[in-house]
C-alpha cells in the first residue's frame, strides 16, 4: 500500500514530476554522451581527423529518411528548394561541387556482355527484372557532374565527350559515354532504352571511352577502370515537370525524376578551395540546409550530429563542456533532494497518518526511495532510446553511479521523515 | 487490571532557555476497560500524553508500562508493531487520508496488520455496517460531513479490534448533536470493554467518562 502511496504522490505532483523526468532524461543524455561517445572523444577525435585531415575530397551524403519522405513532397515549392539549394551548392567560392553516383543503369534487352552487369551473379535473378512484359538489366555506371569530366580528365576514341549542354535536360534522349568494351557491340549513335531516376528514357551513345581509361572513384576510394561502365549525365532539369501542378495524380514519370535526381544530388563530393577549411563547408552547408529544409548528413561516413556533439565536447571546449555538465548533475542531484523534500513535506500528514496506523517509518524510506529510483529508472529509459537513436551505445557506469546515488538524494527527504513525532501535528499554534 | 502505567515521565522540547518542559514527571494508572478523560488548559501537555501513550514520543525521563511491558526503550520497528496491534488513534485533525476512499482508508491498519484480502473487505464491511456510514463506502474524505469524517476515522481506530484507544479532540469540530452521538459510539465500545482515553477541553465530553485526569504544567493535578 505504500507503493499505492507512491503512486497518488505522483499523481498529485504531475508536473514536477515531469519537470524532474525531463531535467534527468537530458542530464543523463548529456552524461552518457560524455561518457561512451567522447568518454573516447579523443579516439573518436583521432578518427575524424585521419578522415579529414590530409583529404583533398569529403564525401558528403543525405541522412537515411524511410522512403525519403522527407524530401518528397509532391509540391513545387518543394522539388525548387532542392533545385536552388543545388545551385547555390554549385556556385560558391568555398569548395567545388561534384557529383559522382555510384548507380547501376537499368536497361532495357541489354545482355550481350556480362561484365556490363552491376553485381552479376550467375543463375541469379537480381541481375534482370521484367516490366511491361521487356526484360531489364542493371548495367555498371557512374551519374557524374560535368565539372568531374574536367577535373578527372576523361578522353575518347570515338566520337565526343559529355559537353555543357549534355547536362540540361532535352525530351528527345540522354546522351552517354560508354567503356572501352562497348564498341565490341555498340558504335556510336545506337540507342539504348531504360530508366533514368525512375523515368522511362532512350540514352544515345555520345562517345566510347579509350581502352583502359579509370577515373578516382570517390565512393569506393580507389581508381575505377571505365571499360565496362556506362557514365550518364546528372542532369539538370531547367524546366518545372509538366505534372507537378496537379497534385492529385499519381506521381507521374517527369515529376518523380526530378525528385529523386535532385534528392540524389544530395550526395555529393567536395574538394576545399584554397584557404577554406571543412568548417567553412560546414557552417555554409548548414545555413544552405537551413533555408531549403534540407536534411542532416553525414560527412565520411560520420553524422554530422556527431561532428557538432564532439566538437562541442572537443578539446578545448572538452574541459569546459565536462565542467559544465558535472554542474548540471550537482544541479540536478540537489533538484532531486529538493524535490523529494518537498514532498515529503507536502506528505508529511499523510505519513504521520500511516505511523499512527502502524506503518514502520521503514517502510516510508522505501516508499520515498522508490521514488528516487523511478525516476531515474525513467530517465535512464528515455535517454537510453534518445541515445539509441541518435549514436548508440549507453553508459553502464552512469547507470550505476546514479543509482548508486539515488539514494542520497533521498537522504534529507528521509530525514525529515525522521524528525517528524506526533507532537508536531498534535500541537497547535495557537 | 493495570493496562497502563506511567512513571514519572518527563518530555522537553527543544533546549537551554527555549526549552519547554511539556512533561514533569507524570504518574497515571489506567486499568483495563477504564475510559478516561484528560482535561487541562492549552499547552498543558495533553497531546504530548497521548503521544507518549502511542509510543510515537521518545521520553527523556521515566517509565511506560503497557500490561506490564516496558514501552519506552523499544526500536522504532517495535513500537509500530505496537501500534498496530495494540491502539487505535482517533484524532481531531489530520485524521483521513484524501485521497483515498472511505473504505480504504478503513483498511489501512489492517493492510499494515498484514491480514489479507479477503479478511480485510470481510472486516471494512463490518465496520461502515457498525457506525452506519456504509453508503458512504467509496466517497472521498472531503464529501463527507464533520461527523461522518468522525465515524470514519472511529471505524479506522477499530479496524485491528485495539485494546485501548486514544482520541485527541475527537468531538472539537462537531456540533453538538453529532458531538452526543459519537459520544454514544465511545461509551458502547468501553462497555465492549475497550480502554479509552480522550483528551477534551469540553465538560460534556469529560462526564462520559468513568474518570477525569487533569493536567496542569505538565504534571497531573
Ligand atoms: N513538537 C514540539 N516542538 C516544540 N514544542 C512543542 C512540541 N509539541 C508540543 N510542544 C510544547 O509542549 C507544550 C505542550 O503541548 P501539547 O500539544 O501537549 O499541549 P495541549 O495540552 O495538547 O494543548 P492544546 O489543548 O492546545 O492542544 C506546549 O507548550 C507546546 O508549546
Ligand atoms: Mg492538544
Amino acid at each position: 500500500m505504500i507503493m499505492e502511496q507512491l503512486i497518488l504522490n505522483i499523481k498529485k505532483t504531475k508536473f514536477m514530476f515531469l519537470l524532474m523526468i525531463v531535467l534527468l532524461t537530458v542530464v543523463f543524455f548529456l552524461l552518457n554522451f560524455l561518457f561512451t561517445e567522447s568518454g573516447d572523444v579523443r579516439v573518436v577525435d583521432e578518427r575524424l581527423k585521419t578522415i579529414y585531415n590530409g583529404k583533398e575530397y569529403f564525401f558528403v551524403s543525405k541522412e537515411f529518411e524511410d522512403g525519403d519522405s522527407g524530401i518528397f513532397y509532391h509540391s513545387l515549392d518543394r522539388l525548387n528548394d532542392l533545385k536552388n539549394a543545388q545551385r547555390e551548392l554549385m556556385n560558391q567560392q568555398i569548395f567545388e561541387y561534384y557529383l559522382q553516383i555510384r548507380q547501376p543503369l537499368e536497361l532495357v534487352e541489354f545482355k550481350d556482355n556480362i561484365s556490363f552487369i552491376a553485381n552479376y551473379r550467375e543463375g541469379s535473378k537480381d541481375n534482370s527484372f521484367e516490366m511491361s512484359g521487356q526484360t531489364y538489366f542493371r548495367a555498371k555506371a557512374y551519374y557524374i557532374s560535368q565539372n568531374i569530366i574536367g577535373k578527372l580528365g576523361l578522353n575518347v576514341s570515338f566520337g565526343r565527350p559529355l559537353q555543357n549542354d549534355d547536362f540540361i535536360y532535352r525530351n528527345d534522349y540522354v546522351p552517354v559515354m560508354v567503356g572501352r568494351n562497348y564498341a565490341d557491340n555498340f558504335s556510336v549513335g545506337d540507342m539504348l532504352q531504360g530508366f533514368y531516376w525512375n523515368k522511362s528514357v532512350d540514352f544515345k551513345i555520345i562517345g566510347i571511352l579509350e581502352e583502359s581509361e579509370s577515373m578516382l572513384s570517390f565512393s569506393q576510394d580507389n581508381i575505377e577502370v571505365l571499360d565496362d561502365y556506362i557514365l550518364v549525365p546528372a542532369l539538370d532539369f531547367p524546366y518545372d515537370p509538366v505534372d507537378i501542378h496537379n497534385e492529385d495524380s499519381q506521381p507521374d514519370d517527369e515529376r518523380l525524376m526530378q525528385e529523386v535526381a535532385y534528392s540524389s544530388y544530395l550526395n555529393f563530393i567536395i574538394t576545399m578551395s584554397e584557404g577554406y577549411e571543412l568548417n567553412d563547408f560546414v557552417a555554409y552547408y548548414d545555413s544552405i540546409r537551413s533555408k531549403y529544409n534540407i536534411p542532416e548528413y553525414y560527412i565520411a561516413d560520420v553524422s554530422m550530429f556527431t561532428v557538432r556533439m564532439l566538437q562541442l565536447s572537443n578539446a578545448e571546449y572538452y574541459d569546459s563542456t565536462l565542467f559544465l555538465v558535472c554542474c548540471i548533475a550537482v544541479f540536478s542531484f540537489l533538484c532531486m533532494c529538493v524535490y523529494l523534500s518537498l514532498n515529503s513535506l507536502r506528505n508529511l500528514n499523510a505519513y504521520y497518518t500511516h505511523i499512527l496506523l502502524g506503518a514502520g517509518y521503514f517502510r516510508i524510506y522505501i516508499m520515498i526511495l522508490s521514488e528516487a529510483l523511478l525516476i531515474a529508472a525513467i530517465c535512464h529509459l528515455s535517454a537510453f532510446f534518445i541515445s539509441g537513436a541518435v549514436s548508440g551505445s549507453y553508459s553502464f557506469p552512469l547507470v550505476a553511479a546514479s543509482f548508486l546515488l539515488s539514494p542520497l538524494t533521498a537522504m534529507p527527504a528521509m530525514a525529515i521523515v525522521r524528525k517528524l513525532t506526533g507532537t508536531d501535528f498534535l500541537w497547535r499554534k495557537e | 487490571m493495570e493496562k497502563i502505567a506511567l512513571r514519572n515521565i518527563k518530555k522537553s522540547f527543544g533546549t537551554g532557555d527555549r526549552a519547554v518542559h511539556a512533561l514533569q514527571g507524570i504518574n497515571l494508572s489506567i486499568k483495563e476497560g477504564e475510559m478516561v478523560a484528560v482535561m487541562g488548559k492549552s499547552g498543558s501537555g495533553k497531546s504530548t500524553l497521548l503521544n507518549v501513550l502511542g509510543g510515537l514520543v521518545q521520553v527523556d525521563e521515566g517509565e511506560y508500562l503497557f500490561e506490564g511491558s516496558r514501552i519506552n526503550g523499544l526500536s522504532q520497528r517495535q513500537l509500530s508493531a505496537f501500534r498496530s496491534r495494540k491502539i487505535g488513534f482517533i484524532l481531531q485533525y489530520h485524521a483521513l487520508l484524501d485521497d483515498r476512499t472511505v473504505f480504504q482508508n478503513i483498511a489501512l491498519p489492517l493492510q499494515y496488520g498484514k491480514s489479507n484480502k479477503n479478511a480485510i473487505s470481510a472486516r471494512v464491511e463490518e465496520l461502515l455496517r457498525q457506525l452506519e456510514i456504509y453508503d458512504k463506502r467509496d466517497s472521498h474524505p472531503y464529501e463527507l460531513s464533520g461527523g461522518q469524517c468522525q465515524r470514519t476515522a472511529i471505524a479506522r481506530a477499530l479496524a485491528n479490534n485495539p485494546d485501548v484507544l486514544l482520541a485527541d479532540e475527537p468531538t472539537g469540530s462537531l456540533d453538538s448533536h453529532t458531538e452526543t452521538t459519537i459520544m454514544e459510539m465511545f461509551r458502547q465500545m468501553n462497555r465492549a470493554g475497550k480502554t479509552i482515553i480522550i483528551v477534551t477541553h469540553d465538560k460534556s465530553v469529560a462526564d462520559y467518562c468513568n474518570r477525569i485526569v487533569i493536567i496542569k504544567d505538565g504534571m497531573v493535578q
